[in-house]
């Protein structure tokens, strides 16, 4: 038993290690980063709360946490509705060769980088020339600034997101329905049940798990937008569209302000440890 | 658990120490110290942007063609390397806080408060002989520390921002002569706009990536003219005041009457409208000139407006520094000097950028109208200074302005708002 | 019963929504593949500018932007990537689901929570290590942030599946360690382990921030950074990022095409296991 104790911590250690230096440590050095003034050149100096003073009075910084907060609230809900909708009818109704070639089309934009998505989106959305103004063109409609009004900047920007992520979800979700027990759905149809109590009665309450994941992992992806923003807005107009990541960044690595970016970042950990706490706590009240 | 979280918080403390406190960037551990005496040529790094936007000879080739002469000279290797543009200022001081080995010996800066400030940088003044004093002309323009000591040796001097016409457009139109004062020029906007509403009668962009690039050409010119100064006698920040505010108000004018539309604010390419022939004015760097005629584009182009203080624009003078951890100094200096020297530049300017020379025994000249502006009103173009926070300030300022290209600032509310931040939040 | 509910309005009329919503997942993608080929200045596309299979815009990212870098290393930081997370997440799952390690939990959940932290949060703390300790411009610094807690946690699943049998069995019959893990426990979670390395290649592949922050020489630009980067240069001539863009996305595409059924099933396995 001690021998197979051994041979574990053995397998373990290096990548432990490896945890604690570059993952786990950097959290406690940012914490520290956060008390300090630190621009790289001179050692960090001892500022106790001044950063966080900073931070609650920075209009910029509530503009852009107010912003994440919108951007979340559009992209969750609804890339976890649609991904559900698409990925219960295909697995219902659809499960056939043409709902596999549909399942494996709608995977694809995962595959492209934010980047990728965000030059093509450009691309569409440009005032003057663009692809979406072309086609509303064509019915008299337009042209539009997607990009150029604050309101429907950040809900193209948060659009953008959710067409390049609802592929994954959908195959997530896909997966979960298909492993619902045949004999559990049949029954429900011999009793008679419409499709919309088969969705709400059987199909939803079985995969909560799932949705559990899937919102989840979307709360915590899109509090930390950064890609998009980068490429298709820069957080403009107006700061309509920085996100708290893209200041982060913007502080941290374009201004070199450290101690100042650590206690923004502390900040949104502490944000999405609250969030997190709440939502376990919404779903475990449910549970059963 | 409560072992383990222990135990990552020392382990993870130590690496704090390690990593956060080493403080200042490893100067003397560079691997490749040399000894001058040994045969082993010493090597110097060095670090130029791409300039070269056409079809000709690349920035690479040009430059290991003309470091061959210097290497050969002074028995040493230089390494170059030829930056993008993109991030370039960031780049630049990430890299010279990587120290020597990583980090250029010899480096181009467009930036240089925060350089300085953390002590990056070598202070050249004991390299400079009276000879180079009568030579380098534009040396007063180079960057100086609080001391009154040089920092930075000016490389590319010019590239002031003048106004350029498009004349198809404003013949169309019936105009015939260029505006000179900011109500001629409003003028010439409406006229424009009402003659062709499906262009823009002139082009600015108060939504680049970024503040400094946005200001450049779209506030600078104007501020000139309206006899602001961006620091006072005491160095101090004095964008708080008369000349921004007359600017903004300009601005708004403009913005309000249909001059521009929302694409103002956008990542949108200011420049591709004019070239595109879809905008019929825009402001922009004398550097511009040749893609504009290559793309026939029928220009014309004035040094810049009339404002209540007169006629005024802007100019950059970017330099060329040593870092403050190079081992060879005196070899650095040499460089720069060789390379700002005639026997570079003059090809230079032919064949990847052309810029006003800066010594006295240079033959090349810019293209005309350029090559008069220089000789008759260099008093008229002035140099945005580098300050504290500088780059942040702008981008607050952008940022600022979009709100009120959309309504929902006053200029006042700009300046304002802009000062509270800039005061609260980025100057120490 | 489900036949006659396949004639019924309702399903037609899903059918429907649910192809258009497909068209507009790759509408875009099929965009950007038509533009790359475009050879227009302006910002009006015309079909007519469009000259397909003609390939002036890559030349050109390849002639006059030197794109063979970068793509060699984005192809260089995604096999180490993949084989570093295999080989650690393999080792640490199987410590942590067989071996009995004392506070084998804690630790675990440590490496866990992890997955909840924001990763602005640890770069700029890596960022000042990585620079302190001269690794920034290396391939090390580009790979090190991908090793993430999620592929132990994946792995531990897969690895807590394998009967206890077996690995006895093979005990008794005088296997080394090293054998049972190799021989046995690894090949039974191969499918997992594919996942895991279609996961990694995809980060890696597509990570933006921190190959931003961490390669600030041209010559260790990802094909991301170098993408991301070409756009400021052609504001209104969208043919050599749209190819940038293609480029950058037909990587993952193909690999997506040759083992689709990997791909999905990888996933629908990470999700319904988690």
């Amino acid at each position: 038993m001690r021998r197979q104790a051994a041979y574990g911590i053995a397998y373990i250690t290096p990548g432990m290690l490896i945890f604690l230096v570059f993952c786990i440590a950097p959290i406690f050095m940012t914490v520290f980063y956060s008390f300090t003034e630190y621009n790289l050149a001179q050692p960090p100096e001892w500022i106790a709360l001044e950063n966080y003073a900073k931070v609650f009075t920075n209009s910029q910084l509530r503009r852009a946490l107010f912003n994440t907060v919108i951007y979340v609230i559009i992209t969750v809900p609804l890339q976890t509705l649609m991904a559900m909708l698409v990925a219960n009818f295909l697995a219902e109704y659809l499960n056939n060769r043409y709902g596999r070639f549909l399942r494996s089309i709608i995977f694809i934009p995962t595959l492209a980088s934010y980047v990728a998505a965000a030059s093509v989106w450009e691309v569409i959305l440009a005032s003057k020339g663009g692809l979406l103004n072309e086609i509303l063109g064509v019915f008299g409609l337009g042209p539009f600034n997607w990009l150029g009004e604050p309101t429907s900047a950040l809900i193209c920007v948060s659009l953008v997101a959710v067409w390049k992520s609802v592929g994954y979800f959908t195959i997530i979700f896909y997966a979960g329905m298909m492993n619902i027990d045949v004999s559990v759905r049949e029954a429900a149809l011999i009793d008679g049940a419409t499709p919309r109590q088969r969705f709400w009665k059987i199909t939803v309450p079985l995969i909560k798990p799932i949705t559990y994941l899937n919102v989840t992992l979307g709360i915590i992806w899109s509090f930390q937008a950064f890609d998009i923003v980068y490429k298709l807005t820069g957080g403009g107009p107006f700061g309509a569209t920085s996100t708290v990541a893209y200041i982060i960044y913007a502080y941290a690595f374009q201004d070199f302000r450290i101690g100042y970016a650590s206690a923004v970042a502390v900040l949104l950990l502490v944000v999405i440890l609250v969030i997190h706490f709440i939502q376990q706590h919404f779903f475990e009240g449910k549970e059963d | 658990m409560k072992k383990v979280l222990a135990l990552a918080l020392a382990a993870s403390l130590s690496i704090g120490m390690l990593a956060g406190c080493g403080g200042e960037p490893a100067a003397q551990t560079s691997g490749n110290v040399q000894s001058s005496g040994s045969g082993d040529p010493v090597e110097l790094t060095l670090w130029l942007p791409i300039y070269q936007f056409g079809d000709g000879i690349s920035d690479e080739d040009f430059w290991t063609e003309k470091l061959d002469t210097f290497e050969a000279e002074n028995n040493c290797v230089v390494n170059l390397e030829i930056l993008s543009w993109s991030d370039y200022a960031t780049v630049i001081y990430t890299g010279m806080l990587s120290g020597a080995g990583e980090g250029p010996d010899v480096v181009y800066v467009t930036e240089t408060y925060d350089l300085i400030d953390a002590g990056l940088l070598a202070l050249l003044d004991e390299y400079i002989t009276d000879e180079d004093r009568e030579k380098y002309v534009f040396l007063d323009q180079g960057a100086y520390n609080a001391d009154g000591q040089l920092c930075t040796w000016p490389m590319m001097a010019g590239n002031p921002c003048v106004v350029y016409y498009n004349m198809d457009m404003l013949e169309a139109a019936g105009i015939t002569e260029l505006p000179t004062t900011w109500d001629d020029f409003y003028n010439v906007c409406m006229t424009l706009k009402e003659a062709n509403p499906d262009v823009w009668p002139f082009i600015q962009s108060w939504g680049a990536t970024n503040g400094v690039s946005a200001m450049l050409a779209s506030f600078w010119p104007f501020f000139f003219q309206a006899g602001g100064t961006v620091l006072d006698e005491e160095g101090n920040l004095n964008l708080d005041s008369e000349a921004t505010l007359e600017v903004l108000n300009f601005i708004n004018k403009l913005n309000t009457d249909g001059v521009f539309d929302s694409s103002i604010v956008t990542m949108d390419d200011p420049n591709g409208k004019f070239v595109n022939g879809e905008a019929a004015i825009i402001i922009n760097g004398t550097g511009n000139a040749a893609t504009y005629t290559e793309q026939g584009i029928n220009w014309q182009c004035t040094l810049g407006l009339e404002g209540p203080s007169g006629v005024a624009t802007n100019f950059s003078v970017d330099s060329l520094a040593v870092a403050s951890y190079c081992e060879n100094k005196a070899l650095a200096a040499d460089l720069i000097k060789y390379i700002t020297s005639a026997a570079c530049m003059d090809d230079y300017h032919e064949q990847i950028y052309g810029m006003p020379s800066l010594t006295t025994d240079a033959t090349y000249t810019e293209p005309e109208p350029f090559q008069s502006m220089y000789t008759n009103d260099a008093d008229k173009m002035h140099v945005v200074p580098s300050f504290e926070g500088s780059a942040s300030f702008m981008d607050q300022f952008q940022q600022n302005v979009q709100g009120m290209l959309m309504g929902q600032l006053t200029p006042e509310q700009v300046i304002e708002q802009t000062m509270t931040y800039y005061n609260e939040q980025i100057a120490s | 019963m489900i036949r006659r509910e396949r004639r019924s309005l309702g399903f037609i009329v899903g059918v429907i929504l649910v192809t258009l919503f497909a068209v507009l997942c790759i509408v875009p993608l099929v965009y950007m593949i038509l533009v790359s080929f475009a050879d227009t200045t302006t910002m009006y596309i015309r079909w007519e500018d469009i000259k397909l299979f003609d390939f002036f815009n890559y030349r050109y990212l390849f002639e006059n932007r030197n794109f063979g870098r970068p793509i060699l290393n984005s192809l260089i930081v995604v096999v180490i990537s993949v084989i570093a997370v295999d080989l650690l997440s393999c080792s640490m799952a199987y410590g942590f689901a067989k071996k009995p390690i004392p506070g084998k939990k804690g630790l675990f959940n440590l490496v866990l929570a992890t997955m909840m932290i924001p990763t602005q949060v640890v770069f700029i703390s890596l960022y000042v290590m990585m620079r302190q300790w001269h690794l920034l411009n290396t391939y090390i610094a580009l790979v090190i942030p991908l090793i993430g807690a999620f592929g132990v946690f994946m792995m531990r699943q897969f690895i807590q599946g394998v009967a206890n049998d077996f690995v006895e069995a093979a005990q008794i019959d005088g296997c080394s360690e090293f054998v049972i893990y190799t021989r046995i426990v690894l090949p039974m979670v191969k499918p997992a382990r594919i996942t895991l390395a279609i996961f990694t290649f995809n980060s890696a592949w597509n990570a933006l921030l921190w190959p931003l922050i961490a390669a600030t020489k041209n010559e260790m630009q990802t094909l991301t950074v170098a993408t991301s980067s070409l756009t400021s240069y052609f504001a209104t001539n969208y043919g050599p990022p749209m190819a940038a863009a293609t480029l950058s996305f037909l990587v993952p595409f193909i690999l997506y095409c040759l083992m689709q059924k990997q791909f999905v099933e990888g996933i629908a396995l990470g999700g319904v296991k988690g």
